[in-house]
């Protein structure tokens, strides 16, 4: 099963950092930063595999299929935006996380502005 | 009836969905934001059918790749701006800097004097006028080894006028105002700067 390979790794991980951090801290950051981007990969396989599922839900469903693909892609960034964030956060850099996440935030309401601008037709459409 | 059927079928389809989706999204501060979209999503799901109702079919692709390829464009545009703008910035700071170093390298080649600072106006917005020098504030000052030559020399009286009695100034400023007449007339060669828009200031030595 893979989470005990994760859990596995995580812990080594976390053993080596404890380890190293008295002598050198800034290795302990990096390996922090290693470990969070081959626990990502690991998970960004599976986390594929169940958006192709999905999208395939998606596309019996009778709704237009550009709705859905926006909410997985919005989906998406909020994935990447939020471990660029933890990442910069484990090494120390909180104002730089801060702005991955506005920067994710700004890209999810761009993404978010065609829905709303459909749903505002809509309802102009229905009312008489 | 058959259509509510597909209606029904479309909302509960889309709120398992969506009930999927929440599972997916990560617990960051994203998560309001996303669930103000799926909000959205699930609006439009409901709403739908009740617009086949009233006016037919209706297409919400073609509006939808619309204000999408509007946002694009927008974005498209403002980064073209701003590179634009970026770009003749830079083209603005390097000819400043380049005509700096030729004024610098000429006025030093024509006198004794050296250059502390020099400041230009020109145009940097008008594109038909782009580079044109209005003013030029040049600040000059006498170097060190001429100084200490002068110093050795004795002022000179001239006897340039046939009434001896006022004939007795000592000029001590000739020198120099013929430093800046000179440049003056050589910038107004080389650059096409009028005299009147060339003030130069020789610092005196302490």
């Amino acid at each position: 099963m893979e989470i005990f390979q994760i859990v596995a790794i995580g812990l080594i991980a976390t053993f080596l950092s404890v380890l190293i951090r008295n002598e050198k801290p800034e290795i302990g950051i990096y390996i922090g930063l290693v470990t969070g981007v081959i626990i990502f990969i690991f998970i960004v396989t599976k986390l594929q595999a169940v958006i192709t599922i999905l999208n395939q839900l998606a596309n019996t469903i009778n709704i237009d299929d550009i709705y859905l693909s926006t909410i997985l892609k919005i989906v998406g960034i909020a994935y990447i935006a939020e471990f660029g964030a933890q990442v910069c956060r484990d090494a120390g850099e909180g104002v730089i996380a801060s702005k991955i996440e506005f920067a994710g935030k700004i890209l999810i309401m761009v993404m978010a502005v065609p829905i709303l601008v459909s749903l505002m037709d809509l309802i102009i459409n229905i009312v008489p | 009836m058959e259509i509510i059927r597909e209606w029904i079928i479309a909302i509960v389809s889309v709120i398992i969905f969506v009930t999927f989706v929440e599972i997916l999204i990560p617990n960051s501060n994203n998560k309001r934001y996303i669930n103000v979209v799926v909000g959205l999503l699930i609006m439009v799901v409901i709403l739908s059918p009740l617009l086949h109702f009233v006016r037919g079919d209706v297409n919400f692709n073609e509006k939808i790749l619309q204000a999408s390829s509007q946002i694009d464009y927008n974005t498209t545009k403002n980064r073209l701006d701003s590179y634009s703008d970026m770009h003749n910035q830079t083209i603005v700071t390097l000819y400043k800097s380049q005509l700096t170093e030729q004024m610098k390298y000429r006025i030093e080649n024509l006198s004794n004097l050296e250059v502390v600072d020099i400041v230009l106006e020109i145009e940097e917005e008008e594109i038909e006028y782009l580079g044109f020098i209005y003013n030029a504030e040049i600040v000059l000052r006498n170097m060190n080894t001429d100084t200490e030559i002068n110093k050795d020399i004795e002022p000179v009286q001239i006897d340039v006028s046939l009434n001896k009695n006022i004939n007795n100034e000592e000029v001590e400023s000739i020198w120099i105002n013929n430093e800046k007449e000179t440049i003056k007339s050589h910038f107004k060669t080389y650059f096409n700067l009028p005299k009147d828009n060339v003030n130069i200031h020789i610092l005196k030595d302490k």
